[in-house]
């Protein structure tokens, strides 16, 4: 197993593979930021260094990337002192990153969710909550498109039993 | 399109949200209120009983429209039945905003079904009338604890808050207390050091009285501390300064781990902070009893002096803060405290010999008057390290004095320019400034005067970010560009800046870019 030496990580570039064929060529430290690519990476699995991801289609891998990309150098500007201003800027770029439609929104949450990214992954989910507690329940079932699989008794039971939640 | 989500069942449109994976949707619903998740349950078979196992709960007052006196029965039952409903089942994380509405003694028994279900993380947000508060006995033996939350969130009244002098909070990494007073500091640092592994305190909102003991924190794992004392204790002095001592208790901080620390107290309070181990960020608002009262009297003086009295006594707490601050990388100082360092910055030079050589990053938070230019020039420095500077300045001048122009009207007015200028020594040494950064610009002569003294003095200066303050919103006649142009003149000793002239508007666009200069 040959040994990744810690001072290439900055300028080695790594090429992703999604599920729809499209190839994304991008630096090491960016691909760090996922935990799952992270141990795919050290255990060398890859030594031509092509990573294929076939759960997450081109589309939602390209926000992926920008969202670790701009993550990356965020970190490296605030390395040390207070980051005030970065934290701001980071916030602005991640609530502009995350309004997207609802289809895009679970991709994104769910390709997080496999390729172990946390922060996108809490923001997506944050983004989903937030969508979900401005609505009333029946508008939630539209917009998240949930259908309704009990039998018409079964609803009137359970509306009976949790009619305490109800105003 | 086929995907292989949910619990690994090939759904026909993977793309929908009931069919994400349990975590996953736990999460989505862990900030989601339970009178929302309950409402829920007749929507899908998968959502009909999550909410009796949900491990978040969340109940805000705030979400029950019903007015008056039946709110607060109806509120407590309605968390009582979700609680009761969930047979024990696991909590991950509680969280409670009551406002007036819940007894505390139903919380207290919240806090032990919690407890028994080896909750993690418990946020409490509620005000009472009690005078005194014990919080409930059977926390201080969770060992599932992680985060404790305890907010009492009412500015009028700050019960006495009563804490065992141990505990067994093993586990116990960040704790907020807000909003109440604290009479036996002794009590209470003693609380704080047995939390083996206890990593953040925050204390806002807390009042400590004249007759509060000396509180001492000792914590191995301390990173993260705020200590913002409440300053309407005084009501009953109205007018009266005093200036003889300290303030009340003494405060002592050890902890070798510390990275950061925020303290909004008096200037006069006794602090200790030591067994440092690394350079830490500190971020101080330190403020004198009848603040407002200083700073009204003070702008409406001439003389723009803030203490007519008691000058060395103040001398005495401004040597001790900046002792204080030679641990310290990242400092950031607000208006108060640069006036009064201005004020006595004759007496107090014995008291300082060495300079901030850790001191790498400073912010500070003031109105420019010349008393506080003065004072900023006094501290530069005494800051021969400095990377990066920042001004966030604070508010605008009201004064209507002549000095006070903005840069373009103020051309032909010498006076002014030679006022301005005088209050700059020849040079100064900022040898490693890489990075300037001025929010809140209004376009003041003085600001100009000073943002050309640092221009001229800091040789390997890499970038200037000027955000203007909200005001330029409403320029119409494009002043902004033609500051900036004028910005692009102003002579620099480093050959290469990359200067950034923020718009106004919420959207950052620069609108000058330099990379060279002459």
């Amino acid at each position: 197993m040959s040994m990744i030496s810690g001072d290439k990580s900055s300028t080695e570039i790594l090429s992703l593979k999604s599920s729809d064929n499209e190839i994304f060529e991008v630096k090491k430290e960016v691909v760090l930021e996922s935990i799952t690519l992270r141990g795919m990476v050290e255990e060398d699995e890859f030594s031509d260094t092509l990573i294929p991801l076939p759960n997450v289609e081109g589309k939602i891998l390209s926000k992926i990337i920008h969202y670790c990309q701009k993550h990356t150098e965020a970190r490296a500007k605030v390395n040390g002192s207070e980051g005030a201003a970065d934290s701001k800027e980071i916030k602005d770029f991640d609530s502009e990153f995350i309004n997207v439609d609802d289809k895009t929104l679970l991709g994104i949450i769910l390709a997080a969710n496999y390729l172990n990214i946390k922060d996108l992954l809490d923001l997506g989910c944050q983004k989903i909550a937030d969508n979900i507690k401005e609505k009333s329940v029946e508008d939630v079932r539209k917009t998240f498109n949930i259908k309704n699989d009990f039998t018409p008794e079964e609803e009137k039971a359970i509306r009976e039993e949790n009619l305490w939640a109800f105003d | 399109m086929e995907t292989n989500w949910g619990n690994g069942k090939k759904e026909q449109n993977g793309d929908r949200i009931i069919n994400l994976p349990d975590p996953i949707l736990h999460q989505i619903l862990s900030s989601i209120d339970m009178k929302c998740v309950v409402q829920m349950s007749i929507l899908s078979r998968r959502l009909r009983d999550l909410w009796t196992y949900l491990p978040y709960l969340n109940f805000d007052h705030e979400l029950f429209p019903i007015e008056g006196n039946n709110k607060k029965e109806y509120f407590m039952d309605f968390v009582d039945r979700v609680i009761f409903a969930r047979n024990g089942a696991t909590i991950q994380k509680f969280q409670l905003f009551g406002g007036s509405y819940c007894d505390f003694d139903r919380i207290d028994s919240w806090v032990g079904v919690a407890v028994r279900c080896k909750v993690q993380e418990l946020h409490l947000n509620f005000s009472t009338r009690r005078p005194v508060l014990m919080l409930p006995h059977s926390l201080f033996t969770c060992k599932s604890l992680t985060v404790l939350k305890f907010n009492l969130g009412s500015d009028s009244n700050r019960p006495e808050l009563i804490l065992p002098d141990s505990s067994a909070l093993t586990g116990l990494k960040t704790l907020h207390l807000g909003s109440f007073s604290l009479v036996d500091g002794e009590l209470a640092g003693k609380f704080f050091s047995s939390c083996p592994v206890l990593e953040t305190l925050i204390i806002t909102n807390c009042s400590l009285l004249t007759t509060t003991k000396d509180l001492h924190i000792s914590a191995l794992q301390l990173k993260k501390l705020v200590i913002e004392i409440s300053v309407e204790d005084y009501e009953g002095f109205g007018h009266i300064q005093i200036f003889n001592g300290p303030v009340g208790c003494k405060i002592k901080i050890s902890a070798p781990n510390l990275t950061s620390f925020r303290c909004r107290d008096y200037m006069a309070r006794d602090y200790t902070i030591e067994n440092i181990c690394f350079p830490y960020n500190a971020d101080m608002d330190l403020i004198l009893k009848n603040q407002l009262d200083n700073e009204l009297t003070a702008l409406l003086s001439d003389s723009n002096e803030l203490l007519s009295e008691s000058k060395e006594i103040h001398a005495k707490y401004v040597v001790d803060w900046l002792g204080r601050f030679y641990d310290v990388k990242a400092l950031s100082l607000s208006s108060l405290f640069i006036w009064v360092i201005s004020d006595v910055r004759g007496i107090i030079e014995k008291g300082l010999p060495a300079p901030f050589f850790d001191l790498r990053y400073l912010k500070v938070k003031t109105t420019l008057y010349a008393v506080t230019i003065r004072g900023i020039l006094y501290l530069l420095p005494r800051c021969p390290c400095i990377e990066s500077l920042v001004f966030e300045i604070a508010g605008k001048n009201y004064r209507l004095s002549q000095i006070y122009q903005s840069w373009d009207e103020a051309k032909l007015n010498i006076p002014a320019k030679h006022y301005w200028e005088s209050l700059f020594p020849s040079q100064c040494s900022l040898n490693h400034l890489k990075s300037l950064e001025i929010w809140n610009l209004f376009g003041y002569m003085h600001e100009v005067v000073l943002l050309k003294f640092l221009l001229k003095n800091a040789p390997v200066l890499e970038r200037l970010t000027i955000h203007p303050s909200d005001e330029w919103k409403y320029d119409e006649d494009n002043r902004l560009v033609e500051f900036g142009k004028e910005l692009q003149t102003f002579p620099r000793a480093s050959p290469s800046v990359k200067t950034l002239l923020l718009s106004p508007r919420s959207k950052p666009r620069p609108c000058v870019h330099r990379t060279a200069n002459e």
